[in-house]
């Protein structure tokens, strides 16, 4: 579609920006994903994960992240059949990736990947495999590992040692290989790059001690193997690899501490640094890298751990790259891990944890504020659904001054923190300098769904060529706003209930907890406003302290942060609530002062003290969910306190009474048909000869009609338009075979009645076009200005007068033959069983297993807008009682009674 | 509590036009097919216009002329929704389906247009009444709606009459929700 650039809004406009952001939730069609062995994954580009897993049935699958496609995910099948083993080589230099799988007893590897010539999103399709295969088909292949220049595979057969094969890449030529005399039992091995040379990484076992050994292959010219023990003081239990940027790799081998193996600067030796650790034995290690900083995670008996490089220093509030952290607990269940770095996003895992459904969980780190976040990663499937918290926000542009559309101008939405978001149903991550652009379309508005796990959520700000200056959304600043006001103090606390009337806060809890509990939230919620203001109020320094013994949810005295030693763990906030919060039993203590542009907080849990400065809403928002944590109301408590909640059952009970309506209705029609056609016969005809409109006394309300005059309120809100946010779901319906044919008879009536009505529109034929081509002329004057509105109308009404009104005689005649038995068709269409993408998933969910008919699928779709703005205007739902919707059905029985008197 | 259950459906099937028709009509320029969300805007508005109709049929102080007009533009749009129902019920793709799709996409526009004119007609007829933000929105909603026939559809310039359109559509939205709202304090006065 082309646009004329002089019904282009432009900055000159004064476009306005209208939105609504709420609580509530929502629903897409994605199913989680299952993982079974091994996840391994790779930084495609910035930010942008790929993620290679085995799943229930040992297939190879990819999860792609994919910006701006439906779940933001996109699976790709990478095997027909089990995987028995598999790896992902990157090569820093060349800047490409192979894969090498083990598939139907043959090694497969992929060609070079590169990163900037591929079409990831076709990896599947795309992908060159060659295949290699043992001496002996008697031979089983066991596992695969792939280098940058060579391919090692194992195998085993019966009675036999296991025999390895080296693989050259360059010509896939192999040759059995022959591995270090001593290291007779091989527990794990992994191709690798060390002291400048390619080679073998092998863990093995002598007696029950276990050790890390690395091989060089032969110098091509000397034949010469280079072959070096890593040794540290403690017996090996597993290791990982990471590319330095020298091109050799950086060791990590584990026992029950972490040491680190890199080549040092002089090029000859590697140095051993020992990392912190204090959880016990390690099973499973890995490493994510991204320039100079690291982190390793490990796998305890206690759960998954995880280090960083990047130490928190509170005094200067500034990173030292190097000084490793503690470890800090991430996940105490998952069994099954693989870690990345990045930038905006700064840790990324993804893991799965068998003890709970085995689903690829994502746990990602924010860049800026440094909270976890956590999601169950999802693919678009038509047949399931997710129900998902959500803050909804309905964007809506519109211009007080021009006629001019919006349709193909960009919209690009940034935030202050990094957040997965659903723009218009697509998935996107978004950032400080992660932007998302969005093209406006015939309506100019779109909806943004932000999941979340807690109440906070990142501010949005939108910017565009046609806007004057960036607006900014909060997206919590209703239900921040709300909670002020329902939490005023403690005694407001300790009274608020749910909806369901359960009090918010168990009963018991002690007032003086309360006391201070609310008065934290208020100075917080204070901060708030004053992050967000555009000239922030000069509010008195505050300074609120308290302790809570986190076993009993009870306070012990106010006032105790005081007068403790600092053991400065080096970790951030987000790490600090994510890891260590988690796990405190004993006394809180809590200091919240207001510093410039944000609020220092001090917590102590034991002997730990954490030290932050918060500066971001989300980060408030974060922390103020922690201190109702303290008392112990969770997200899901808050959710239900503060969220605007879906009632199904009052929007199925309005849907049901609008089906129940309809059905009576149609009926009285059929009885009502005769009377009408009666009256037609006696007065219509007569009528409309004579009919003239009274064009000269249009009333002066009519004739200043401005067409480009926006309304005086202009709401945007996600609640009643909650269907926004499907369209794109929805719009892809399908009918399903019918139960019920509709009989052949009425099928003949409607084709005769089409064919019949054919003649009529061709008799109007071109002439009529032509009209129409004069009507569209003049609409172009008015929206120029060079018509008036009342000249218009004039125009149009003497048009109908000569074209509606013969139209309407001669389809009438038609329809009042054909239309008994249209409506018998009607029936039989409206009563028909339909799918609809999400609304069918979501029905049968409310109805436990009902299906949809077509008939219910419109009544659905105007109850849900009609019970909402139904709720929010009376404050209940229309069908209430019983009552009401049977005198309801009741009137579809005389809606067609011709009163004419 | 009859009439304010319809007059929140009526604000409730507009404010879904408002979602659904601009994207109806994109997809009508395009040449492509919009499935259920093209259905849902010819039932909202079909529905709509003849709850508009029938409530005058049903109101002792309308005038007779006003009546008889409605009669007709009643049938009208029950027709239109019954041949939609019956493309509904058709499955696959028939002959009917082709042609009714067809007589639906040229009956439509001149529907919506005589439901304009009628509306303007009911607007001189009673000013004092019925002249309100309502069915002034619903006036520039439907009267351009003539334009909707190929090629004036395909213009480029179909985007501004799908945006005063959708602006109609809002200004009725925005009028009914302020008089609903008003309706209310009133009531609450005389409770008081």
């Amino acid at each position: 579609m082309n646009i004329d650039p002089r019904h282009r809004i432009s900055k000159n406009d004064q476009v306005k920006v209208d939105f609504y952001s709420e609580l509530m939730n929502n629903y897409f069609p994605e199913s989680t994903i299952q993982a079974g062995k091994d996840i391994q994954s790779l930084m495609i580009g910035t930010d942008r994960p790929l993620i290679f897993y085995l799943d229930m049935n040992d297939h190879l699958q990819a999860i792609l992240r994919s910006e701006g496609t439906d779940s933001g995910w996109l699976k790709l099948p990478l095997s027909n059949g089990a995987v028995k083993s598999f790896e992902i080589e990157f090569n820093p230099e060349e800047k490409s990736f192979q894969i090498a799988k083990v598939e139907e007893n043959k090694v497969w590897v992929s060609g070079q990947i590169k990163m900037k010539r591929t079409i990831f999103e076709k990896l599947d399709e795309n992908i060159h495999w060659d295949t290699l295969q043992p001496d002996s088909p008697s031979e089983q292949i066991d596992k695969v590992s792939i280098g940058t220049d060579h391919l090692i595979y194992a195998t085993s057969g019966k009675g036999k040692d296991a025999q390895y094969y080296l693989v050259e890449l360059a010509t896939l030529e192999q040759i059995p290989y022959t591995l270090p005399e001593q290291a007779k039992t091989i527990l794990h091995f992994e191709l690798g790059n060390f002291l400048f040379t390619n080679g073998v990484f092998l863990l093995y076992k002598v007696g029950q001690e276990k050790s890390l050994l690395y091989q060089s292959f032969p110098d091509p010219d000397y034949n010469k193997k280079t072959q070096r023990r890593m040794d540290c003081d403690e017996s090996i239990n597993c290791f990982a690899l990471l590319e330095g940027q020298d091109g050799n790799h950086i060791v990590y081998a584990a026992g029950k501490n972490v040491h680190e193996f890199e080549m040092s600067s002089d090029e000859s030796e590697f140095e051993l640094t020992t990392l912190p650790s204090n959880a016990g034995d390690i099973h499973k290690i890995r490493v994510a890298g991204n320039g100079e900083e690291r982190s390793v995670w490990t796998l305890h008996d206690s759960g998954l751990h995880y280090r960083t490089n990047k130490f928190y220093d509170p005094q200067t509030t500034s990173y030292l790259i190097g000084k490793w952290t503690q470890p800090l607990i991430m996940d105490a269940n998952a069994n099954q891990f693989s870690c990345l770095k990045g930038d905006g996003v700064r840790n990324q895992l993804f893991s799965v944890s068998t003890k709970h459904g085995s689903e690829l969980t994502h746990l990602w780190q924010d860049g800026v504020t440094t909270l976890w976040n956590r999601h169950k990663l999802s693919v678009t499937t038509a047949d399931s659904l997710k129900e998902i918290e959500s803050y909804s926000v309905h964007v809506r542009f519109s211009s007080p001054t021009a006629i001019k559309t919006f349709a193909q101008q960009k919209v690009e939405l940034t935030s202050d923190s990094h957040q997965y978001i659903y723009i218009n149903s697509q998935g996107y991550q978004i950032g400080p300098n992660h932007k998302v652009s969005v093209e406006l379309g015939l309506a100019p508005e779109f909806t943004i769904i932000c999941p979340v796990d807690d109440i906070s959520a990142s501010q949005i700000y939108i910017n565009a060529d046609f806007l004057e200056k960036e607006v900014s959304i909060n997206l919590t600043e209703k239900v921040l706003d709300r909670l002020g006001e329902k939490v005023k103090n403690g005694k407001d606390l300790g009274k608020a209930e749910r909806p369901n009337g359960k009090p918010l806060v168990a009963a018991g809890t002690d007032t003086k907890t309360l006391d201070k509990a609310a008065e934290a939230v208020q100075q917080m919620l204070n901060t708030a406003k004053n992050l967000g203001a555009k000239r922030p109020k000069a509010t008195a320094p505050m300074r609120t302290e308290f302790s809570i013994n986190m076993g009993q949810r009870n306070v012990l005295m106010a006032g105790s942060g005081t007068g403790i030693s600092i053991i400065q763990p080096g970790i951030t906030l987000g790490d600090f609530l994510n890891s260590v919060w988690h796990t405190a039993q004993d006394v809180v203590s809590f200091i919240i002062e207001t510093v410039e542009n944000g609020i220092r907080v001090v917590i102590k849990i034991g002997k730990e003290i954490f030290d932050w400065v918060v500066r971001t809403v989300r980060e408030i928002a974060g922390y103020i969910q922690k201190i109702f944590e303290a008392i112990a109301v969770f997200f899901k408590d808050l959710f239900e306190f503060l969220a605007f909640l879906f009632d199904w059952d009052a929007i199925l009970a309005t849907k049901n009474a609008f089906r129940d309506f309809t059905n009576e209705a149609i009926i009285s029609l059929k009885s009502e048909i005769g009377n009408i056609r009666s009256f037609i016969d006696k007065a219509l005809e007569k009528e409309i000869d004579k009919f003239s409109p009274e064009l000269n006394q249009l009333p002066s309300a009519v004739s200043a009609i401005n067409m480009g005059e926006p309304p005086k309120e202009n709401s945007a809100d996600p609640r009643a338009n909650w269907l926004n946010s499907k369209k794109d779901f929805v719009s892809g319906g399908e009918d399903k075979p019918l139960k019920e044919r509709m009989p052949s008879e009425l099928s003949d009536v409607l084709e005769d009645f089409v064919n019949q009505a054919k003649p009529i529109f061709a008799q109007l034929g071109e002439g009529f076009l032509s009209q129409v081509s004069i009507i569209g002329d003049a609409f172009k004057e008015v929206v120029q200005g060079n018509m008036d509105f009342t000249d218009f109308l004039k125009l149009l009404l003497q048009k109908f007068a000569g074209f509606g009104l013969l139209l309407v005689k001669s389809i009438i005649d038609l329809l009042l033959s054909a239309l008994e038995a249209l409506i018998g068709a009607a029936q039989v269409g409206l009563n028909k069983a339909w799918h609809i993408p999400l609304i069918s998933d979501i029905y049968r969910e409310i109805t436990k297993g009902d299906e949809l008919t077509f008939l219910d699928v419109m009544c659905l779709f105007i109850a849900i807008p009609t019970t909402v703005l139904y709720k929010i205007g009376e404050g209940e739902a229309p069908f209430g009682n019983a009552k009401t919707k049977e005198e309801f059905v009741k009137r579809g029985r005389t809606a067609f009674q011709l009163n004419l008197n | 509590m009859f009439s304010k259950i319809l007059e929140y459906t009526d604000l409730g099937m507009t404010g879904l036009n408002i979602l659904f028709f601009p994207v109806d009509e994109g997809a009508k320029m395009a040449e492509a097919d919009a499935g259920i969300i093209s259905t849902a805007t010819t039932v909202m508005g079909g529905v709509g216009a003849i709850m508009a109709l029938v409530s005058t049929i049903h109101n002792q102080n309308a005038h007779w002329t006003i009546k008889w007009i409605a009669v007709p533009l009643i049938l009208l749009h029950v027709g239109a929704l019954v041949v939609l129902f019956g493309i509904a019920g058709s499955g696959g793709v028939s002959q009917f389906k082709v042609l009714a799709t067809k007589g639906l996409t040229y009956s439509m526009p001149i529907i919506n247009g005589l439901h304009a004119g009628y509306i303007i007609y009911e607007m001189i007829s009673d000013s004092k009444a019925n002249v309100n933000a309502r069915n002034i929105g619903q006036v520039i909603y439907k009267m351009p709606a003539i334009l909707s026939y190929p090629p004036v559809n395909k213009h480029p310039f179909f985007a501004i009459v799908i945006l005063v359109r959708t602006g109609g559509l809002i200004t009725t939205s925005v009028g009914g929700m302020i008089e609903l709202l008003h309706e209310g304090q009133e009531n609450k006065k005389i409770e008081e």
